[in-house]
């Protein structure tokens, strides 16, 4: 098949065990979220799609190849990842940094191509900060550095990307703002995303599917398009839930019982 | 920077160090040399012209050495700062200078004057095995001054092995002097031409260093996301910086703060790539060995001061500053 997918994953980190026997597969072209609740091993499963863990058993294909065995810049090209605190190089404009997205793309000499160029002016467009190219990262609002990030990761024209925690540090209407981008991109472009997300009405909201773990491993899995069920987010929780009718969409807002 | 201010940025720069060669050449304890006896360099002087002599056999090569020397150290110094996201990281601090100059010390030692070709080989063990013990020990912390630390207790431990040396063989002490701090007035042609290619082989290593480097100031996890090996970055990059502190340790011994202060300089001028900074931090590296090796020769008349004692005078000061603005903002 092609996506990721991740079979009989387990994962150590400092001789505990984080994940417990996963799997999990991703298809190519929706929008996935992750939840669970603090320490579940959502990030870790992330990372771990993104090659960063290395599991202890079991292991991740991607399009039916080992992660591991694939050609770091090979991979590089198929599968993006934002962590959720990347560092911003001191100083640096937002067309800079939106440029280092092309690093799987360029040559030993690091000489930028035409297509690169367009590439990044793409990138920058789809997020709309065209205007606030020259600008520096660091003075930019939450939300714009996060669409700065969200551009470098676009610029690296993968077909998969995995965004831990994008809403993280972002006030309310900067994390509608982030999500609605994220399922824009999915739609205008096909490019599967796959993302943790603390909020579970976010969630509902902006992926086709929810992913649900608890204490290393998964507690349910949503079919795309299906709404959350209340008795699932109890699961995951231990919280007495309601689940209600979004007045537009046809999904699921979950609100804590009285 | 773009492309336009990129040009005048190193037009600029080039002019600065063109004019540093030129008071090089001239200026020193000699008084007298003009812009005639410039045409040593072109043609070989005759015995009898003395200025002419001065010029091509003496100061020619000292200044070829300060700008080899100082645009080594201050790539290297370049490199440093940006892996280890340590702004006070110098190859001089952290001990690579020392171990290589005292390498090429106990080689004489053991065997005698050698011509300098022979002394690559000890002198990059010495770089790289001072690199990796300071590294095993400092790079895994998170603070900025236990590499500094590591490099500083390294430091202080071959001084004491080199003096330990030079008390062994008082006869040696002279020859040994130019190696407990930087010189340039030994610097011979011979010497030039065996550090010039070494120094040409670190700057080869440290092109494609620095393309690596501009994705790992992203952040580990974002540089291996856009497919950089990690371990295979850190590595060449090191690999850049102990051949070019043997390039400088070959031609002018063990210059302390180039690589520390030269970095900080170009970043002043807000370079916004690593490629960018590096070759920034190269021009002042050179900039300021010159002026301390020319402000050795006519700050106290008749007597000729160290270049490195020049470097450390006004490296020292900006430790200090260095030092104590990150103790108030520490990163």
């Amino acid at each position: 098949m092609t996506g990721l997918e991740a079979s009989g994953l387990r994962v150590e980190l400092a001789g505990r065990a984080v994940l417990h026997g996963i799997d999990l597969a991703i298809a190519d072209g929706g929008v996935t979220a992750i939840i669970g609740p603090n320490g579940c091993g959502k990030s870790t499963l992330l990372r771990t799609f993104a090659r960063i863990v290395r599991p202890t058993e079991g292991g991740v294909t991607l399009d039916g190849r080992d992660l591991w065995d694939i050609d770091a810049r090979t991979r590089a090209r198929r599968l993006g990842f934002l962590p959720q605190a990347p560092q911003t190089p001191e100083g640096i404009r937002v067309r800079a940094l939106v440029t280092r997205g092309r690093t799987p793309h360029q040559g030993r000499f690091g000489l930028l191509s035409k297509a690169d160029h367009a590439a990044v002016d793409r990138a920058i467009e789809r997020v709309g900060l065209t205007a606030f190219e020259h600008r520096r990262v660091d003075r930019l609002s939450g939300g714009q550095r996060q669409r700065a990030w969200i551009a470098l990761a676009l610029a690296q024209e993968t077909s998969i990307l995995l965004l831990d925690e994008p809403t993280t540090y972002l006030d309310p209407p900067h994390q509608v703002d982030v999500l609605r981008l994220v399922r824009r991109l999915n739609r205008e472009t096909g490019i599967t995303v796959v993302m943790v997300l603390h909020d579970i009405t976010l969630a509902s909201l902006y992926a086709d599917r929810v992913i649900g773990m608890r204490d290393g491993r998964l507690a349910f899995a949503t079919e795309p398009g299906e709404r959350l069920a209340p008795d699932q987010i109890e699961t995951l929780f231990d919280m007495q839930v309601h689940a209600l009718d979004h007045p537009t969409a046809d999904r699921s807002i979950i609100v804590p019982r009285d | 920077m773009t492309q336009s201010r990129i040009l005048a940025t190193a037009a600029a720069g080039i002019l600065a160090l063109a004019a540093l060669c030129l008071a090089s050449l001239l200026l020193g304890a000699r008084s007298g040399i003009g812009i005639v006896d410039l045409a040593s360099l072109v043609t070989p002087p005759a015995a009898e012209d003395a200025a002419g002599i001065v010029v091509r056999e003496m100061r020619l090569p000292r200044t070829l050495g300060a700008l080899i020397a100082g645009s080594a150290l201050g790539i290297a110094g370049a490199l440093l700062q940006t892996l280890t996201r340590n702004p006070l990281a110098d190859p001089g601090l952290l001990g690579v200078n020392s171990g290589a100059a005292l390498a090429i010390v106990t080689t004489v030692w053991l065997v005698g004057p050698v011509p300098p070709a022979a002394l690559i080989v000890p002198t990059l063990l010495g770089a790289f095995l001072a690199l990796a013990v300071v590294w095993s020990v400092g790079a895994s912390s998170r603070s900025p001054l236990t590499l500094i630390l590591a490099g500083a207790a390294l430091t202080a431990f071959l001084a004491a092995v080199l003096r330990g040396l030079i008390l062994l063989d008082p006869f040696a002490l002279d020859t040994f002097r130019s190696w407990s701090v930087g010189v340039l007035d030994r610097t011979g042609f011979e010497a030039l031409g065996v550090a010039l290619p070494v120094a040409a082989i670190g700057i080869a290593l440290a092109v494609p260093a620095a393309l690596k480097l501009d994705t790992l100031a992203l952040g580990d996890d974002l540089a291996s996301a856009l497919g950089v090996n990690l371990a295979a970055a850190r590595g060449l990059t090191l690999a850049a910086v102990g051949v070019l502190s043997t390039a400088a340790v070959l031609v002018a011994g063990p210059l302390t703060f180039v690589g520390l202060v030269a970095p900080h300089l170009a970043r002043a001028l807000a370079a916004q790539s690593a490629l960018g900074l590096m070759a920034l931090s190269g021009g002042f590296g050179a900039a300021l060995v010159l002026v301390a090796d020319i402000a050795g020769r006519i700050i106290v008349p008749g007597v000729a001061l160290e270049a490195g004692l020049g470097v450390a005078l006004i490296g020292g000061g900006f430790l200090i500053w260095l030092v104590r603005r990150e103790a108030r903002n520490p990163a």
